[in-house]
């Protein structure tokens, strides 16, 4: 048998790999769904799929010309999208091979460049289904669905491929310093063309956008921006990627496919031909990967972070008491387990937004007004969204079942303090918000006339909202104990249809049981807040809200000792609940 | 230190020459060296953190060292990765498999990716004897961690690797597995396999090793027949391995480094 006889046989047996997966992985699902459980969550999740795809509703993707405001966007998020992996992105893009294929590939007679084909290839299991999804969702569009489809694909594809030439040249240059960035010399150079005539092009475009605003058409003013020929310079391949699916006519398409399909090509041959080690940091990243995985279902106990995480320490105080310790304990696997890239990027984000809009804006104080609004809307969301994202709680315990029934404490207490990790971590958030919100954002308002009005909204606010939050992670955390099966427990994050079908029910399950629990606080102490303010202006809201935090606290306490109960009568999670956290 | 084979018996297995791996600033393995030819078993000790890991992954082609060559039955791995993992198997001790290929689909997989051509004739027998064959159809998740381990042995040996990268061979295994595990590295040595197994269990280095590698803080301590080593420190006559394991890397070596 010749070399390339044997090379292709090689990459033939990779290539089965990915289809007997895919073929094994759908039998499995097929099985699953034979169960009352995912039988229900499949149909919720396809009911959401078609309620959202419904053409009846008029769902339909305009996509308007070549030239149309639209396709300028998409191609600016796009670029702001690419620009992101490049500062900010993750290594583990790139990296992301399994323990398995660090040890069954890694050491198998496979070529560097095969072993990278491979992973192309396998994310095609990832991105064929997303064409179709995104086709399902765009519903009705110009063009064949042929065509629709090559031009999702197109955009998808080179997409992953340069965000895993993105990570490859960033693992290069993080492995072999100097000579890595060398290596890599000609994608760096175009990528620092793309910045300097990005920042040359905002630059000149800064007075226009100045006097627009002055003349009170911001939204004309940025349109104008996007449209100017340096702009639609800079976004150059971005158009050209997206060309294909703004194309109106089957001819133009054709015109728009080719060169974007160039781009595809090329960027398969520089992920191809790069000749990055990323084998070393494949292995680490799996290991760790396969450790988490371990942790979620509650077979390891060491953490699963980065050095950068392991240096987050928090202090416990020698004498704390069991439930002072839990606390910790969750603060400080949260502090361990987030993405501190994705903080960091946003804080970012948001210093370049705000350093653009001090450039931009006439009175500088406009700013402050504006972050004040964005500190009280964030404040509020968290409110409702707080209890779903944090989740340093029973949720993240309870695989850990065994070992927490062990703890000499009593179930009750338990649920308290599991509960109290998560508040302290959202209240964390939330009360610095509402005072920048308060400090920033000036009295003269259709709310509130002056400081002492808004003061009190402020006290009131500070009196609901962790109350508030504190009943809607009990509801999160009764799911947890309740209904195991139904609450995603770890830190997994489950996939497929049947997964989205299982979030929405338990959405509107918790829902529904919050406004029940809300209903009775809710009504006293807003009738008592609406008598309030009739006699004694906003500061009669503040009595009306204690009254309803004492009645939530109260609920909260019921409840908890309640749940405790059920906690010390827990002997076990369902086995398929603890395997699918894995 | 360095020991040496004749050419001939090193080309047939496993040789490496200052092998250096640094993680940043912290050297993991520091210039070591040692050849394992065909029916040889090393055993390699050290104790935790000494680079044993990183020296059998550096062996079995998962990540390249910093300076330093390894041939695999005479191919240089960082040059001739195809041919020199060819004839490479590595056993880890913690098996990781395909999660959605089964016991019979992993072996014919691997089959495919290392060429054996008369794979239909050799997985019956190898499953007979890892005592496979009534799981052949499940998947992974659906194995004990026992069986997960011979899975994973079935893999290595299927095609006939000429060196073969053992870690912790014996972890998971019920006692009769064990001992079918034994007889099989000393079997593998005997037709001409070169060796390279690592473990705490100094008995069972003891039991089969031909020779010795002892490293502590990624460098080389002692190389050799356990005879040979004692022969070079008088003070270890009369001592069992254990206790020349712990002289050679306790206080003592903490105190030397």
């Amino acid at each position: 048998m010749t070399q390339h006889t044997e090379s292709r046989g090689r990459f033939a047996a990779l290539t089965w790999l990915i289809a007997r997966g895919v073929v094994n992985r759908t039998v499995r699902r097929a099985r699953r769904a034979r169960q009352p459980r995912y039988a229900l969550a499949l149909i919720a999740g396809i009911a959401y799929f078609w309620f959202i795809a419904n053409p009846r509703r008029g769902a339909s993707f305009t996509v308007g010309g070549a030239d149309s405001t639209a396709y300028l966007v998409y191609a600016l998020g796009l670029a702001v999208l690419v620009a992101s992996w490049w500062l900010f992105g993750s290594d583990e893009v790139a990296l992301n091979f399994s323990v398995a294929e660090v040890q069954l590939l890694f050491t198998a007679p496979l070529t560097r460049r095969q072993v990278v084909a491979f992973k192309l290839l396998q994310a095609q299991i990832v991105i064929l289904p997303s064409v179709l999804f995104s086709l399902v969702i765009l519903g009705r569009a110009s063009g064949s669905i042929v065509e629709r489809a090559v031009s999702l694909w197109i955009i998808y594809t080179t997409l992953y491929l340069h965000r895993v030439g993105a990570s490859l040249v960033r693992e290069s240059a993080a492995e072999h310093g100097a000579s890595g960035l060398r290596r890599h010399l000609g994608a760096i150079i175009v990528v620092a063309a793309a910045a300097v005539a990005v920042i040359w092009g905002v630059s000149t475009q800064i007075p226009a956008l100045r006097a627009g605003i002055a003349a009170g058409n911001t939204l004309g003013a940025a349109i104008a921006i996007l449209h100017a020929p340096v702009s639609k310079a800079v976004l150059y391949p971005f158009r050209l990627l997206l060309a294909p699916a703004f194309a109106p006519s089957l001819g133009e398409w054709v015109r728009a496919a080719w060169p974007a399909l160039l781009l595809v090509a090329a960027h398969v041959i520089w992920v191809l031909r790069t000749d990055a080690a990323f084998e070393e940091a494949a292995a680490t990243n799996a290991a760790r990967r396969a450790v988490a995985i371990a942790r979620r279902a509650g077979r390891a106990t060491m953490p699963a972070a980065r050095g950068v995480r392991r240096r987050f320490r928090l202090k416990l105080p020698p004498r704390a008491t069991p439930a002072v310790a839990i606390v910790w304990k969750n603060i400080t696997a949260l502090g361990r387990t987030m993405a501190i890239r994705t903080v960091i990027a946003i804080c970012v984000a948001i210093v370049i937004a705000l350093v653009f809009l001090n450039q931009v804006m006439p009175a500088t104080d406009r700013v402050s007004v504006l972050i004040g609004r964005i500190a009280l809307g964030v404040t509020l969301m968290l409110v409702v969204a707080g209890p779903l994202w944090v989740r340093n709680d029973l949720r993240l315990d309870m695989l850990q079942l065994e070992v927490l029934r062990s703890l000499p404490v009593r179930g009750a207490t338990l649920v308290r303090a599991e509960l109290a990790a998560a508040l302290v971590t959202l209240a964390a958030v939330q009360v610095p918000m509402l005072l920048v919100g308060y400090a920033l954002t000036p009295p003269k308002n259709p709310i509130t006339a002056s400081w002492s009005g808004q003061t009190a909204l402020l006290v009131t606010l500070l009196v609901v909202v962790p109350v508030v939050s504190a009943l809607g992670l009990l509801v999160q955390n009764a799911g947890a104990l309740l209904f195991p099966g139904w609450v995603r427990l770890g830190l997994a994050r489950p996939g497929g249809i049947e997964a989205v079908g299982q979030g929405m029910l338990t959405m509107f399950g918790s829902l529904v049981v919050l406004t029940v629990c809300l209903a009775i606080p809710g009504a006293l102490g807003g009738a008592l807040a609406i008598w309030g303010v009739s006699h004694a202006g906003l500061w009669g809201l503040v009595p009306g809200a204690m009254l309803g935090a004492v009645l939530v606290a109260a609920e909260l306490w019921w409840i908890t000792a309640w749940l405790g109960r059920v906690f010390e009568r827990t002997d076990d999670i369902p086995d398929e609940t603890a395997a699918n956290a894995a | 230190m360095t020991d040496s084979l004749p050419p001939a018996a090193a080309s047939a297995g496993i040789e490496v020459r200052g092998l250096t791996k640094l993680y940043g600033d912290l050297t993991a393995v520091s210039n070591l060296s040692f050849t394992v030819g065909a029916g040889e078993v090393l055993g390699l000790v050290g104790p935790n953190g000494a680079g044993k890991t990183t020296t059998l992954r550096s062996l079995s082609g998962i990540i390249r060292p910093t300076s330093g060559t390894i041939h695999i039955a005479g191919h240089d791995l960082a040059a001739q990765p195809v041919p020199a993992k060819s004839a490479l198997a590595f056993i880890p001790d913690e098996p990781h498999l395909f999660e959605y290929l089964s016991v019979d689909e992993h072996l014919q997989f691997i089959a495919r990716l290392y060429g054996v051509a008369d794979a239909a004739q050799r997985i019956p027998p190898l499953l007979a004897e890892l005592e496979l064959t009534e799981k052949r159809d499940a998947l992974p998740t659906e194995l004990s961690r026992g069986m997960r381990q011979k899975l994973a042995i079935a893999c290595g040996l299927l095609h006939d690797p000429k060196a073969l990268v053992l870690d912790e061979p014996l972890t998971g295994l019920d006692p009769g597995g064990m001992r079918r595990m034994k007889a099989t590295i000393v079997a593998r040595a005997r037709e001409g396999a070169a060796v390279v197994l690592s473990s705490h269990l100094l008995q069972l280095v003891e039991e089969l090793c031909t020779r010795i590698l002892i490293i502590y803080g990624g460098r080389t301590v002692a190389i050799g027949k356990i005879d040979d080593i004692i022969a070079d420190r008088p003070q270890l006559a009369g001592l069992g391995l254990e206790d020349i394991f712990l002289a050679l890397t306790g206080d003592g070596a903490r105190a030397a480094q």
